[in-house]
């Protein structure tokens, strides 16, 4: 997570990355749509292809996308096996474990997969967007949109504190060691329990840390002019830009059309 | 020369001191609101890994208990807006760094959440009490099992009848186990004076 906000903080760009935020989220909402509205396979394996050019292109950290796959596999795994058990028709597989028999449906593995791919496209088209459009863009974006700055200003906030609080976390963690409450050695489940001792002085420290930040904030008069200006300026979508988008929106719009008819 | 105005709050807002819709809305409350969702991110990582390993996020539990526990809290001290913002931030940064599978559906729980809270605090006018505490959780948690099987049904086509089981676990986890750690979170922020009644 840290080491989101750093290469959000460092700026690593591309083409893709200077387009202007509202297209990218049309293109990425209609890949949603379409995904939504579709089971089929073939059209995912679509979906994916052109996702995997946006990350070719866009310059996106392989790793994040490798650590989407690693997240998705544990959460499809068990979709699929309750898809399996649940779904008729032919089976692939049956086993008898004392009297009762547990049936592997054909049609559950299919759609189990079918949904890994959905549950797929939607974690990586989330992830491009933000990946593609930075954090000061998107508060720029939100801010033309008409969303007051202070609010838009707080996910770009959460970002330059996000290092801050894990660091924090590490240093409770730490002073809770040397006295002798030690996280780390305990199993995954109690770990998840015991983590009320570092809550609580979490809390504190992020509600005293947060009165000083805002008084330095308010001393800089922070959200007392109306009409900002801007260092960052967001150039408007060029017509291949709106082309684009247009063409993702009319294409989500046959898959769902599609989903309707038949 | 620059007039400004300054509004008069006190905490936490759930009290009915001032209007809690919108809340506490000056740097003071966006600020600390951003601070918390972060301490809910940090903390996450500790309950998500676990609810990855059981049911493949599917049915988050001890995730659900820290947003439960940290987004009432953020709303009951300082309103909705406040309260919105920590319950927004944890999905867009679980998105952007692909923490969570499904972090995109969290943008509607999690405001669900800080919905409930609010409904809650007109119910019952005292926040720092168990009462109140409960209804929240109750409250949260009709709303987020009513939001969760259209994810299920339409979603991930789950069929809905055979998720009864694991509904009702997530449900009585969810019920009785956050209100406890609002309440004990409440007190210890009240008598660290970070009240300002």
């Amino acid at each position: 997570m840290a080491s989101y906000a750093v290469s959000v903080r460092d700026g690593r760009g591309s083409s893709l990355t200077e387009k202007h935020p509202v297209t990218i989220a049309i293109c990425c909402l209609a890949m949603i749509c379409a995904a939504f509205a579709t089971v089929d396979i073939t059209a995912y394996l679509v979906m994916l292809g052109m996702l995997a050019v946006a990350v070719l292109v866009g310059k996106i950290p392989k790793a994040n996308i490798v650590k989407i796959i690693g997240l998705v596999i544990p959460l499809c795994f068990f979709i699929t096996l309750i898809q399996t058990l649940s779904q008729g028709g032919p089976d692939i597989a049956s086993y008898m474990i004392g009297s009762y028999a547990i049936h592997f449906s054909y049609a559950g593995v299919v759609l189990g997969a079918a949904i890994t791919l959905r549950v797929l496209i939607l974690a990586i088209t989330m992830t491009t967007f933000f990946a593609l459009v930075s954090p000061p863009r998107l508060t720029r974006a939100l801010y033309d949109l008409g969303m007051p700055f202070k609010y838009a200003y707080a996910f770009t906030l959460a970002l330059h504190f996000l290092p801050l609080i894990i660091n924090e976390i590490s240093t409770i963690n730490n002073a809770q060691k040397c006295r002798g409450y030690d996280i780390d050695r305990c199993n995954f489940i109690v770990k998840s329990i015991k983590i009320i001792p570092l809550m609580i002085p979490l809390i504190i420290m992020c509600l005293r840390r947060a009165s000083s930040i805002a008084l330095a904030m308010d001393l800089k008069a922070f959200g007392s002019i109306t009409n900002r200006t801007f260092y960052l300026e967001l150039k408007p979508a060029s017509v291949g830009e709106k082309l684009t988008a247009g063409l993702f929106v009319t294409g989500s719009l046959l898959f769902i059309i599609r989903s309707i008819l038949y | 020369m620059m007039e400004t105005s300054t509004e008069k709050y006190n905490l936490p807002l759930a009290k009915m001191s001032i209007n809690p819709i919108p809340g506490r809305v000056d740097t003071k409350g966006v600020v600390s609101s951003v601070l918390i969702s972060l301490a809910m991110i940090g903390m996450m990582q500790f309950g998500e890994r676990l609810d990855t390993i059981l049911f493949g996020g599917l049915f988050p539990v001890s995730g659900r208990i820290i947003s439960f526990t940290l987004i009432g809290f953020g709303t009951m001290m300082y309103g909705l807006i406040p309260g919105l913002i920590v319950a927004e931030i944890n999905p867009f940064i679980g998105t952007a760094t692909g923490s969570s599978p499904i972090a995109p559906f969290f943008f509607i729980t999690n405001a669900l959440q800080a919905i409930a809270a609010i409904i809650s605090g007109k119910l019952i006018k005292n926040v720092v009490s168990l009462k109140f505490c409960f209804v929240y959780s109750i409250l949260a948690t009709v709303l987020l099992t009513c939001a969760y099987i259209p994810l299920h049904i339409f979603y991930f086509k789950m069929p809905w009848e055979k998720l009864i089981p694991m509904y009702a676990f997530q449900g009585a986890m969810t019920i009785f186990i956050p209100p406890f750690l609002i309440y004990g979170l409440l007190k210890t922020v009240k008598s660290a004076g970070f009240f300002e009644e």
